[in-house]
């Protein structure tokens, strides 16, 4: 047995020892800000989890359940694990990252794509303009529009940047660099798969949002080892996070 | 064996299905200028068409058929809008300065709970997806209603020069007693020397509300269902924004079911 097959086999698997819980906790102590000029302004939050090495017997967890406790009212919440494509030193470098993996989907094997996530890692100062050079949903390299930095930004400050005419995805980061001004930061560029997403702006805060991947999605996503799960949110307020995570092994 | 096309799908089916054959997962973020108003002669409600699309693979692996949107949700960065993503279907297109019309696709036939239907989108929308130069046109759509009946016309007057992704909503403007188009087979403009019009009918795989902002919209099959449309290769998902005329970005995402044949 090797795939989770029905609600059965889950129950078979949590109450026969290959249930997993990890709780965990996340603090954005500095308020952020738009780094690519978007009007959600949005924080990334240092890994929540990275999955252990899989216990004997284990190829996989699978993640069942997933709860947020949000210490601000507003704001939505992206569950995501992120691929880390590279790293801009404004002014001074590109260190290419990882491509956005192949997955099977649909019984078929393809590498997907992504929005490109753009992280401020360390803030530096004076203006910039950058482009990213990517493979874009098709296969084709493309450039992105100048795109103007707000190079001040806190660390974790993070948002989208738009893409070439109409791509809608990237497979890979081949380089980027900046296309004009004299300013300087470090930048983090992320491909996002998501996991799900956490909305707290309709409940009051003490409340606890729930993800039910059994029967909301209907099946829970697959994580390897080492893999890493963060969490995406906005406003760009000050708040505490905190939570839970639960699986089951997939079994050899 | 097939699960959300049939009249009686199981959630075992559903999860034995993506465990074995595995769940497409995405994240899409879009952006778009602002946009033209609509008046109550061209839809009443202002929408944003995101220009870009998707388009689903060419192809899935050996005994998938498609996909089910069973998982979804959106958000933008607006207060007092909405947004809704589907299935979309170029329908027809005009050039402005030649009203020269050219014939799209009609509305698929879907297997819905075991029962082969032609569709008929009851969300139309006219789409500038060139800036139009023209003062006030009227723009006249040619149509097959949902019953099959055609020539019906659906008549709506423009705001001068609307900008590029500026959506009118065509639906309010369709013959009387009519509630759908199956198809489109002529388009015309009164006047205008240039810009490029679409008609999009679309199947929704999510309507989204935003009273403040951001909130986002999350459904689910279990919790609340939309009419479980397959997503088959090589079709399009489009996204719109409705409420305001501002800048938009969209943020959206979602998980698909493999249906198996």
């Amino acid at each position: 047995m090797a795939a989770l097959a029905s609600f059965n086999d889950y129950l078979n698997r949590a109450t026969s020892g290959y249930g997993v819980q990890r709780h965990w906790g996340a603090e954005i102590a500095t308020a952020t800000a738009a780094v690519v000029g978007n009007t959600l302004i949005f924080a990334k939050t240092p890994p929540i989890y990275t999955v252990e090495t899989m216990p004997s017997g284990v190829t996989g967890f699978r993640l069942t359940n997933a709860s947020l406790y949000n210490s601000i009212q507003t704001g939505v919440c992206i569950l995501a694990k992120l691929i880390d494509m590279g790293t801009l030193v404004v002014g001074t470098s590109f260190t290419d990252g990882a491509a956005m993996p192949t997955v099977t989907e649909g019984n078929s094997s393809r590498q997907i794509n992504s929005p490109i996530l753009v992280e401020m890692t360390t803030a530096g100062s004076g203006t910039a303009n950058i482009t990213i050079t990517y493979t874009n949903q098709d296969g084709s390299s493309a450039t992105t529009p100048s795109t103007a930095i707000t190079t001040t930004s806190a660390a974790y400050s993070a948002g989208f940047i738009p893409l070439n005419g109409n791509d809608y995805g990237a497979r890979d980061i081949t380089t980027a660099t900046r296309a004009s001004g004299t300013g300087t930061c470090t930048l983090k560029f992320w491909g996002v798969i998501p996991l799900g997403m956490f909305n707290s702006s309709h409940q009051i805060i003490g409340t606890v949002s729930n993800l039910n991947f059994l029967t909301e999605f209907p099946t829970p996503p697959l994580l390897s080892a080492g893999d890493s799960i963060y969490l995406l949110s906005t406003p760009g307020t000050v708040r505490g996070l905190k939570g839970t995570l639960s699986f089951v092994g997939e079994q050899a | 064996m097939a699960n959300f096309t049939t009249a009686a799908p199981t959630l075992d089916a559903a999860i034995a299905a993506t465990a074995t054959n595995g769940m497409m997962q995405r994240m899409y973020y879009f952006r778009s200028a602002a946009i033209t108003a609509a008046t109550t002669n061209s839809g009443s409600v202002s929408i944003i068409r995101s220009p870009q699309r998707i388009q689903m693979p060419s192809s899935n692996g050996s005994g998938i058929s498609g996909f089910i949107a069973t998982n979804v949700w959106g958000f933008n960065g607006a207060a007092a809008t909405g947004m809704f993503f589907g299935l979309e279907y170029e329908l027809g297109s005009l050039a402005v300065s030649s009203n020269t019309f050219t014939d799209g696709v009609a509305m698929p036939t879907k297997t819905v709970r075991g029962a082969s239907i032609t569709t008929a989108a009851s969300l139309v929308f006219a789409v500038a997806t060139v800036a139009v130069t023209s003062t006030t046109p009227t723009l006249t759509i040619t149509y097959t209603d949902q019953d099959g009946n055609t020539g019906n016309t659906a008549s709506l007057t423009l705001p001068t020069s609307p900008a590029i992704n500026t959506g009118f909503y065509v639906t309010p403007h369709l013959a009387s007693g009519d509630t759908g188009m199956r198809d489109v087979t002529n388009i015309s403009i009164s006047t205008g020397t240039a810009g490029t019009i679409k008609v999009y009918g679309v199947l929704p795989l999510m309507i989204s509300q935003q009273p403040v902002s951001p909130l986002a919209t999350i459904l689910n099959c279990m919790s609340a269902p939309l009419v479980p449309y397959l997503i088959e290769p090589n079709e399009y998902i489009g996204a719109y924004r409705f409420g305001a005329t501002a800048a938009a970005e969209f943020f959206y995402g979602y998980s698909l079911t493999p249906e198996t044949t």
